[in-house]
């Protein structure tokens, strides 16, 4: 084939020209640190690293919203655990109080001490966070959640919201509960029923322990145990019918249909004791109550047996709001270590995800070193061989 | 003696013409489009001398141009082929660049976004996230509105490309048509080949003519070539030449079209064109640019269409019900210019799922209508009859024809391209934000059962009881009122719509248990309906499970592989142009080593002609001093 000078000329400038063109590209590249400076350098690659970037930055939001939960958490368990120390102390009193051998004025004193105990309690009840926002007041967290009525009842103002965060792609954390749930919804006495004794009652019969001796058999009702004489009773239900009868001696139990109530000391003739199914009862009504049966004076023996069946039965609703309050703090834990493990899992994937993006789009400059310098010297060989050959011509040897 | 004196004149004059024309093809040697010429010689006729022939010397039979047409032909066809390329690659980079730039881009500002809405969720009381929420909305709208900015800014210089190809291919026809004319004068009518440089120019301005657009050369008996563009729309035929012009859309006034006038009505060639920077330039609009805008304005209308839907059920910081965060433009419809009826159409977008990143067509054609997309010309299928009552659907639009169209009325339907531009932020005080949800459901505190309620989700915020106060009652296990009326089985789990709200229950009441939902007051911690908003923008939006932030890095993808594509083809076709041009340039272009042995050669033989003279002379001379004695 026939070579024209401008063949020759412009087949060496397109060749120095694409030389300088790699050269130019391999240097941005260099520049830059990354492989991928547009998406058209590698589109299949520009597209993983979109993933991966917008993974990073949502596992970095999942962080915060972690962090932020965390903190929550932890104050909403330095509450409860105060509680929980409070109503610890307000059982032994209760216990101390309930011994036989506490004179009145004893008994007075221990009132007030509980008195402390149930304000110390509302207190942390209506405990806030560093913005001033209250822990226990549901979706109302402006509002104070616990407030004492003109009739001396302690009023809930919150609602029943829990707020969730996230703290990765599908998992949520609860990061409150709400003061209904914690302090309020207590169950009275076992839990379906609870015990009474009759206002008027002579006797010194003291309730024991009640129980559901058969859950199937058992009918939600008012019943009520008479003792014709102190070792016979009869048990009527809602409607005044006989249910059961039975003969009695000291710390026996009257049973009727899935029920069974233990009853100690010696009843009177007359003496009537009272089964009610478990409505619900806040905890702070349920200590007004305690106090109140507490500052009886119950000078005779009578009057003391009211005293201990009573107070006997407090203390189960006692326990029942300690109970609550400790499941709720260990909820409270159970989420914080749901947090901990989510957080490692994150902590990990991200260290996944970085090290995939740096091997997608970042530059491996000793390939790339390697390459601009064998470019380079390319690009010099071109120019040179460019040189030499314009040189050639016919011309200068005739 | 005469004889050889002439003979020798004849190889003198030859060699000069040789000698002239090696001269010239040096002289011209780097000229653009110069075919360098060879002197083709020829024998003189022979007399007859006694026994036998003898020859009388030398002829230059013709001045040849040293060029073959088929290459030439090829070469104009590889020209166009490459510059389509390189426009449509050069103006694809810079769309790519303004999509994938971090500072420029869409991806990394949506995320934002999505983070100031866990922040709100985090703590919804606070001032503070809710501003900076705002603001985050506030910076994604300038964004987009920056992205649809720099797109018109790429329309423009489409536009401007167009115009000035279509001004330089119309100057350079006016120069054919004027050398076709010369070429007449020149006597090419009657048969003579017409001068060297005319043709050289011909070619030239024929070569640079196919690197704008792709054009057929015909040459014609009188030696003058035709022009044709298109699908055969005349640009030159013999001394006249036409006017290419670009002109707002006839169908669209928005987008440039092609036109071609001079040789009988305008004729609107923008869809026949093809090849050369024009084509290249106009594929690029049709197959990227116009795509992309209308991609850019899907996604804003998907981001407007499922944020207000779950903003509306929303309850803000001051007891409001949610309304619109987003607003946005509503899509374009025009009438063609050269409708001959009174039609107009109107177009709402009813589902955002189905949306396609394309403008449409409608035609009527005098009873039906046909609705086609002008990116690949598909046929789109719709339903309903075009009516207020029944308005055609098809893709998520809904189109409504009113007044009364001609036949062959062309209607242009553009819902997504230019709305990008028109997206605006509907919440501005940092309480406006709707956090909470409207409703909240309680448990009654003397409930015996162990059922428990969920804290409600709004199914219908349109609802006028919406936040009225409602009751669930068990009068026994499995049967509950409403507000006191009714009677409702209990099934656990599931779904109980009341006054737009729904609630699920689960667990064993108790009769007497009773539920509430009522209006959310003062429930400033409830994160409900911004959690809903964060679901939402994170969930599938369009067809094919595709949610927002994968139609954006959709968008960066596509665009991106598109043009490492055409980057690809680019560098192909520039290959294959310099492997014709050098095809070509064997044939035509001149080496300066073969001129320089050719001029020695010629030299030489002028030499060696002038030499004859001289011995005819010499001979002559020795005639005449012997008759003289």
């Amino acid at each position: 084939m026939r070579i024209s000078n401008d063949t020759l000329r412009s087949a060496f400038l397109s060749a120095l020209d694409e030389a300088r063109q790699r050269v130019l590209a391999t240097q941005e590249k260099v520049s830059t640190g990354l492989r991928i400076n547009s998406p058209s350098d590698d589109p299949v690659a520009a597209a993983r690293v979109a993933h991966l970037d917008a993974s990073l930055t949502r596992l970095d939001q999942y962080h915060a919203n972690a962090v932020f939960a965390r903190n929550q958490l932890g104050l909403e368990e330095e509450a409860l655990t105060d509680v929980i120390g409070n109503l610890q102390r307000i059982r032994e009193l209760v216990l101390q109080a309930n011994n036989s051998t506490t004179s009145a004025a004893d008994r007075s004193i221990i009132a007030d001490e509980i008195r402390q105990h149930r304000d110390a309690i509302r207190a942390v009840a209506n405990t806030t966070d560093v913005d001033g926002r209250y822990l226990f007041a549901g979706f109302r967290e402006q509002t104070t959640p616990f407030t004492v009525s003109g009739s001396g009842s302690v009023v809930y103002n919150g609602d029943y919201g829990q707020r969730t965060l996230q703290i990765s792609d599908s998992r949520f954390v609860a990061i409150n509960d709400s003061g209904a749930e914690v302090f309020q919804r207590i169950p009275e006495g076992n839990g379906t029923f609870v015990l009474g004794v009759g206002a008027t009652n002579a006797g010194t019969g003291t309730l024991g322990e009640g129980t559901v001796t058969n859950p199937a058999a058992w009918v939600a009702d008012t019943y009520t145990i008479s003792f014709l004489t102190p070792s016979s009773y009869e048990v009527r239900d809602g409607a005044n019918t006989v249910i059961a009868t039975g003969s009695f001696a000291p710390s026996q139990s009257v049973t009727f249909p899935g029920a069974s109530v233990r009853i100690d000391g010696t009843p009177a003739a007359g003496d009537t004791f009272t089964v009610t199914p478990s409505a619900q009862r806040d905890v702070f009504a349920t200590l007004d109550l305690l106090i109140s049966e507490i500052e009886v004076p119950a000078g005779d023996p009578a009057g003391r047996a009211q005293m201990h069946s009573e107070v006997g039965q407090r203390l189960l609703d006692l326990d029942n709001a300690l109970a609550r309050v400790v499941s709720t703090r260990g909820e409270v834990g159970a989420r914080v270590r749901a947090l901990d493990q989510q957080e490692s899992l994150n902590d990990e994937f991200e260290v996944h995800l970085r090290t995939t993006l740096s091997s997608v789009r970042d530059l491996d400059y000793a390939e790339a070193l390697s390459r601009l310098s064998q470019e380079l010297f390319g690009l010099d060989a071109a120019q040179q061989a460019f040189a030499r050959a314009q040189n050639l011509s016919l011309f200068k040897y005739i | 003696m005469a004889n050889i004196l002439n003979i020798g004149l004849s190889a003198l004059l030859a060699q000069q013409r040789a000698l002239t024309t090696t001269s010239n093809n040096i002289a011209n040697a780097s000229t653009p489009g110069f075919s360098r010429q060879r002197v083709e010689l020829s024998e003189r006729p022979s007399e007859q001398v006694g026994p036998g022939y003898v020859g009388t010397g030398v002829d230059v039979a013709m001045l040849r141009r040293m060029t073959d047409d088929i290459l030439a032909d090829q070469l104009r066809t590889a020209a166009g082929g490459f510059h389509r390329a390189d426009a449509f690659a050069s103006l694809a980079s810079s769309l790519d660049d303004l999509l994938a730039g971090t500072d420029t881009g869409l991806t990394a500002t949506m995320q934002g976004f999505a983070n100031a809405l866990q922040n709100v969720s985090n703590d919804p009381s606070s001032t503070s996230s809710r501003e900076a929420l705002l603001s985050e909305a506030r910076s994604l709208i300038a964004r987009f509105d920056a992205m649809d900015q720099r797109l018109g800014d790429i329309a423009l210089e489409v536009r401007t490309r167009m115009t000035a190809a279509a001004d330089r291919i119309t100057a350079l026809g006016a120069d054919l048509a004027e050398i076709n004319r010369q070429l007449i004068a020149a006597g090419t009518a009657a048969g003579l080949p017409g001068p060297s440089e005319l043709l050289d120019k011909r070619d030239r301005l024929l070569e640079e003519l196919s690197g704008l657009v792709q054009v057929d050369a015909a040459q014609q008996r009188d030696g003058t070539t035709s022009v044709f563009i298109g699908t055969g729309q005349v640009l030159v035929l013999g001394g006249t030449s036409a006017e290419l012009a670009v002109t707002a859309g006839n169908a669209d006034p928005l987008q440039p079209q092609v036109v071609l006038r001079g040789f009988g009505p305008d004729v609107n060639v923008t869809s026949f064109v093809s090849g050369g920077e024009l084509g290249g330039v106009v594929d690029f609009n049709r197959e990227m640019l116009a795509p992309a805008r209308s991609e850019l304005g899907r996604i804003a209308v998907g981001l407007v269409t499922t944020m207000n839907a779950v903003h509306r059920n929303g309850m803000d910081a001051e007891g409001q019900l949610g309304g619109d965060f987003f607003a946005i433009g509503a899509p374009q419809a025009f009438a063609a210019g050269s409708n001959t009826g009174s039609g107009s159409v109107a177009v709402t977008i009813t589902g955002v799922a189905a949306l396609e990143p394309t403008n449409y067509r409608l035609t009527f054609d005098g009873s039906a209508y046909t609705l086609q997309r002008v990116d690949n010309g598909a046929v789109v299928p719709m339903t309903g009859a075009g009516t207020a009552l029944s308005p055609f659907v098809a893709d998520g639009l809904s189109i409504v024809v009113s007044g009364t169209p001609a036949a062959s009325d062309q209607f242009f339907l553009k819902p997504l391209e230019h709305v990008a531009g028109t997206l605006r932020l509907m919440v501005t005080r940092s309480a406006d934000v709707a956090a909470a949800a409207p409703t909240r459901t309680s448990t009654a505190l003397g409930n015996t059962g162990t059922a428990t309620i969920s804290s409600g989700e709004i199914v219908d915020v349109t609802n006028p009881s919406l936040l009225t106060t409602s009751t669930i009652a068990f009068v026994n296990a499995t049967t509950y009122t409403i507000n006191g009326a009714g009677s409702f089985t209990y099934t656990p789990g599931a779904n109980i719509d009341i006054n737009g709200t729904r609630v699920q229950i689960t667990g064993t009441p108790a009769a007497g248990d009773q539920f509430v939902i009522e209006q959310n007051v003062g429930g400033t911690g409830d994160n409900r309906n911004v959690q809903a908003l964060i679901d939402r923008f994170r969930s599938s939006v369009f067809n094919g499970d595709v949610s927002l932030q994968d139609a954006a890095a959709g968008l960066i993808t596509n665009v991106g592989a598109r043009t490492s594509e055409v980057t690809n083809q680019r560098d192909v076709q520039q290959l294959v142009f310099e492997q014709n041009r050098d095809r070509l340039e064997s044939v035509r272009g001149v080496n300066l080593d073969e001129e320089a042995a050719d001029m020695l050669r010629f030299e030489q033989l002028y030499q060696a002609a002038a030499r004859i003279m001289q011995v005819s002379d010499n001979l002559f001379q020795t005639l005449l001093n012997t008759l003289l004695r």
